[in-house]
Order: structure tokens, then C-alpha cells, then sequence
């Protein structure tokens, strides 16, 4: 009988399915795209829902949307509006996020206000932040910076004291071995090894801070000027300009994309390249 | 006599068959739908419609018939309603009106509402005309309301540039609008009755009224599909006929339908407030369209009606609003 602490046998291998598997990565994305967008013509030609071009665009009314807002400058202008915003308000996020995390491993109180403030705030999305943003910034993108900070100190926070939390005692206690303490602990060992985690934080937090920006923009109109990607699609919605909206939310997607590639590269040159996470 | 009657049988079941299929046809015609959804937005712009809700109006005609009066916040909503065909009856402004038409959505109004004088209110006491708002902060419900176009209008003719005050255009509805002015947070809101009253009484001052730059002109009306009136025309032409007596109501009562605004209200603004807004002169209840043109080829004009253009006032109006003699 074996005993309880054995390995499990280890499965038998999958067997591989007959041709699809064998094609190589970017033929089967192709292939699954050009399929969704047959579907998505099919649905307009045949639908009466679909059919409908105040309701539904077509791809081709979708792509030369896409294509005409992009050339004539508009949706580039509410894209880096829109991104504008949010690299300041993950980057204060961030900032402040850090100087929590710090100031948590440092004292014990530390830790507690943080467990505390995190426990209360976190769960508050975004968007929910607003009204009372617009209230005490009144109507600019200080009450949208401030609700995308409030969407991502947290994330941050957490993330980043998870990563401190677990580092790998060995090293932790090499560092007190060759005199490092305090403050230079945390900079010299701490930090660095909990980089992955920092990273999935910077993630979360950059997903969160996406929404609640076009949430925010959406809801409550052109607030502060120039308009991001949200006053753009609700700007589509007031003309009935349908394929423009689509072609929005298609900008989104593929900037939501081009941010994992990003994401990706960054991964490739630190974590996976120094060994503390595999590809 | 077997082959007779035989043909007597054949000829009495063809004659039948002719009846109801004719039948079946005609009746067509004169149906009433079987549910009808009638939306509309906050304000005492749109009296009538309450008048017909608290008298029960089409309900007692039409004993069959399930109505359900709706509130919703702006006139995007209500044509997002129409568009997927869960609202019949629209009524909102004329400019989402406009739109809508230009866009391709095949609807005309079946029945004006009112004319009204639309304030540009500012409590700031420095700004005193339309070249003081560059670069201020102005709010109008939405960017395609009628409010927006007058403000652009006011803009191209003391501005030169129709576009000249667009960045500093906020969209926020009515109520709040009047609440971020009297606290300062906008400088300036192009609103109507009975919004501006209220703001007048509460220390702000007017600015500009949109009737100076664009004479007397058409505020809101009720809006249905072509489908629907083609389905129901009896019913369309009678629902005019329902507005035009509601309107006539605030003519000859107001007393009574200012009592009637305040129980649908829900107690205030009070039935003295009503009837003294009614009475105001900014606000005429009509139901003959003034302006539309001109509205329409202003907006053309400065880019804001991408589409079908209409050739003339009787093409945004159905049949009964014919004699009226609207522009």
C-alpha cells in the first residue's frame, strides 16, 4: 500500500488533438479572429437586432471608423487624454502605495493603519469615489485623479507587503548577517526581492485605474476640458454615431493588448530574467 | 337543385372570405395598441403629458389599453428607448429631436409641446455678457440639447465663432446644474423654466435669453416612429387632439393644473410656485412648432446635424400639426 507522503502518479499525457495543436501560435490566433469577425458579419447581415446600424456596426463600418478617427487625430487626442490621467494617478497611486508598504514594514502601528485603511478603502470602487471627489475638487481632473489613486494606493499596498511578507527568510536573514538594518534593509534586500509582486500590484492596480478613467469620463461627461476616450464614446452615443463607439471600444481592446505586451517586456527584463519568476 | 344550392354555398363562403380578409386589413387602421409606453423627462415643460397621467386621459378612452408613463433623465435615454422600440410616445427637445431625425431614425412629432425662452443664468455679478464666458464653465444638459445650440448661436453672434465657448461646455442635468451654480461651481448654466425662475430667485442674474437671438422658438415636444403612426394613425391623430385639450386646460385653469404639477410633484414645489411659472411669459404652451427650420439650419450650419437634412417644417411633423401653421 503506498503510503500518504508518495508522489502522486504523475497523469498521463493528454493526448494531442489531430492538426489544430500542431499549428503554429499566431496561426491559430489568426484563424480564431477571422472567425469572430465571420460571426460578427453574419449577425449584421442576418439579425434584425444586428441590422440595425443605430444599434449595431458592422465590422467594415467598425474598421473605417477605427481607421478614420485614428488618421483625423480624434481618437488619438481622447486616447492620450484619457492615458494622460491615468499614468498621473496610478503613478501618485503608486507613490503613496510604496510609502505606505514602507512605513508598514518599519512599525509594527504602521502595519496596522495599513491593514485597517486598506481593509476599509479597497473594496470602494472607482467610480463610486467620484461624486464625492467632485465635490471637494470640484469639476476637474483632480476628482478623477483622486478616485483612480484611491483605486490603486490599495492594490499597491497589499501587493507589495504580501511580497515583503514572503521573501525568502535565508536572504533576509543575509542581509541582518552582513549588518544591514532598517531602512537600508527594506531598500537593499526587501524591495528587490519582492519585485514580482510589486509588479502584479503595478498590473492590478493599472487595470483598476483603466475602468475607473473611462467609468469616470463616461458618467459624468467632459470634466476639465479636453475629453478622454469615455466623453469620446459618450459623444458617439449623443449623435448616434454607432460604428465610431465600436470603433472606441475596439481602441481599448487593443490598447489593453499593446499594456500586456508592455507588461510582458518589463517581466522579460527583470523577473524571468534574474529568476524569481518563470516565463 | 343539388348544383344550386351548391353554388348559392360557394357563393356566400367566397363573400365571407372577401369580408374578413377586407376586414382584416381595415381593421389595421383603426387598432390601438395594446400597451404603450410614454416617456418623459422631469419639468414643468412637459404639463400636458402630467395633466393627461393624473386625468387618466387615454386610459378611460381606451379601456384595454395599458399605459405606462416614464420618467427618464434626458432625451438620449428616451431615444435609445425609441430606437429599440420599448418607448412609443418620446417627448424631449428639440434638438436630441433633430438629431435623431438627421441620424435616420425614422420619427416625427405627432405633437409640439411649448415654446419657451431659454435664460443664460450667472451668478457671478462680473460676468455680464456672453464675451465674459470665454474660458468659463457653462453647463447645459447634454451637448446636443436645445439649450446647446442657443449657446452656440449667442456664441456666433456676439463671438463670431460658433464654437468659441464649446471648451468650457459641461453636461449635467437641470437640477444639479442649478445646485453647482448657486454654490459657485460653474459660472454659468443655459437652462429653462422652471430652473431659470428658481435661479433668479436665488441671486443669479441673466446673462442672455436665447428668444433675442433666435426669436420665438419650439422647446419640447412628443415625438413617435413612422412605423407607429402607419400602425395606429387613428390613435396618433386623437393623441394631438388629447395634447391640444391638455394645453387648452392650462390656458383656461391654470389654478387646476398648477394643483395638479404639485400632487405630481409630490408636494414642491407648491401649486402658488406652478402658477406663477406658468403664468411667466418665458413659457407658452402650444402646439404649433415654431423655428424648427431655423433651428435645423443653424445646426446644419455649424456641423451639428450630420445626416438628413429636412426640406421644409412638415417633413419633422405629422399630418395633424399641418394646420397649425408651425415653421
Amino acid at each position: 500500500m503506498a503510503s500518504v507522503t508518495e508522489a502522486p502518479a504523475v497523469l498521463p499525457a493528454r493526448p494531442r488533438e489531430a492538426g489544430w495543436s500542431r499549428l503554429p501560435v499566431w496561426l491559430r490566433r489568426v484563424i480564431l479572429v477571422a472567425a469572430l469577425v465571420g460571426l460578427w458579419q453574419a449577425y449584421v447581415a442576418w439579425s434584425e437586432f444586428g441590422g440595425n446600424p443605430l444599434l449595431f456596426a458592422s465590422p467594415d463600418d467598425t474598421a473605417r471608423a477605427f481607421w478614420e478617427g485614428w488618421r483625423d487625430g480624434s481618437l488619438a487626442s481622447a486616447t492620450w487624454q484619457t492615458l494622460r490621467i491615468l499614468l498621473i494617478g496610478v503613478g501618485i497611486g503608486a507613490l503613496i502605495g510604496a510609502l505606505f508598504t514602507l512605513f508598514a514594514s518599519l512599525s509594527q502601528i504602521g502595519e496596522d493603519i495599513l491593514l485597517l485603511l486598506t481593509a476599509i478603502l479597497n473594496p470602494l470602487p472607482g467610480v463610486a469615489v467620484l461624486p464625492l471627489a467632485l465635490l471637494w475638487f470640484g469639476l476637474s481632473t483632480k476628482a478623477i485623479v483622486f478616485a483612480i489613486a484611491n483605486a490603486t494606493i490599495w492594490p499597491i499596498a497589499i501587493n507589495l507587503t504580501t511580497g515583503f511578507k514572503t521573501v525568502n527568510p535565508t536572504i533576509v536573514a543575509a542581509g541582518r548577517n552582513i549588518g544591514l538594518k532598517g531602512i537600508r534593509l527594506v531598500t537593499d534586500v526587501l524591495a528587490p526581492a519582492a519585485l514580482p509582486s510589486a509588479i502584479s500590484g503595478l498590473k492590478t492596480a493599472w487595470a483598476f485605474g483603466w475602468r475607473t478613467v473611462v467609468a469616470a469620463e463616461l458618467v459624468f461627461g467632459v470634466v476639465g476640458g479636453e475629453g478622454g476616450l469615455g466623453s469620446y464614446i459618450n459623444n458617439a452615443k449623443l449623435y448616434l454615431f454607432t460604428p465610431q463607439m465600436f470603433a472606441a471600444l475596439l481602441s481599448i481592446a487593443v490598447l489593453g493588448i499593446a499594456f500586456e505586451l508592455v507588461f510582458g517586456v518589463l517581466e522579460r527584463r527583470t523577473i524571468i530574467r534574474w529568476g524569481m519568476q518563470k516565463s | 337543385m343539388k348544383k344550386l344550392q351548391l353554388a348559392a354555398v360557394l357563393v356566400v363562403a367566397v363573400a365571407a372570405a372577401i369580408v374578413a380578409a377586407t376586414s382584416a386589413f381595415g381593421g389595421g387602421q383603426a387598432a390601438v395598441p395594446e400597451k404603450l409606453v410614454i416617456a418623459y423627462q422631469p419639468g414643468m415643460g412637459y404639463a400636458p403629458l402630467i395633466i393627461m397621467k393624473s386625468q387618466r386621459t387615454l386610459e378611460k378612452r381606451y379601456p384595454g389599453l395599458q399605459v405606462e408613463y416614464r420618467v427618464l433623465p434626458s432625451g438620449t435615454a428616451i431615444t435609445s428607448g425609441m430606437i429599440s422600440g420599448q418607448i412609443h410616445v418620446g417627448a424631449m427637445g428639440t434638438g436630441p429631436f433633430l438629431v435623431g431625425f438627421a441620424r435616420g431614425i425614422d420619427w416625427k412629432m405627432i405633437a409640439p409641446l411649448n415654446e419657451a425662452d431659454l435664460w443664460l443664468m450667472a451668478k457671478d455679478p462680473n460676468i455680464r455678457t456672453i464675451g465674459d464666458l470665454k474660458g468659463k464653465r457653462i453647463a447645459t444638459p447634454t451637448n446636443t440639447s436645445i439649450q446647446a445650440v442657443m449657446l452656440r448661436k449667442m456664441a456666433q453672434v456676439r463671438l463670431g465663432d460658433s464654437k468659441a465657448l464649446d471648451s468650457g461646455l459641461i453636461a449635467m442635468d437641470h437640477p444639479d446644474a442649478m445646485q453647482a451654480l448657486l454654490t459657485g461651481q460653474i459660472d454659468a448654466h443655459l437652462t429653462s423654466p422652471p430652473f431659470q425662475f428658481q435661479e433668479k430667485v436665488r441671486g443669479a442674474h441673466v446673462v442672455a435669453r436665447s428668444y433675442s437671438y433666435f426669436g420665438a422658438h419650439s422647446f419640447l415636444g412628443t415625438v413617435v416612429t413612422q412605423k407607429f403612426y402607419g400602425e395606429y394613425t387613428a390613435f396618433s391623430n386623437q393623441f394631438y387632439r388629447d395634447i391640444a385639450n391638455a394645453i387648452k386646460l392650462i390656458q383656461t385653469n391654470p389654478k387646476k393644473v398648477s394643483q395638479i404639477l404639485q400632487d405630481d410633484a409630490g408636494g414642491k414645489p407648491t401649486a402658488r410656485q406652478f402658477k406663477q411659472w406658468i403664468g411667466n411669459p418665458a413659457i407658452t404652451y402650444t402646439t404649433r412648432p415654431r423655428g424648427l427650420m431655423r433651428t435645423a439650419t443653424f445646426m446644419s450650419k455649424t456641423g451639428q446635424l450630420p445626416g438628413r437634412q429636412p426640406s421644409s417644417w412638415r417633413d419633422l411633423v405629422f399630418p395633424p400639426v399641418y394646420p397649425t401653421k408651425g415653421s
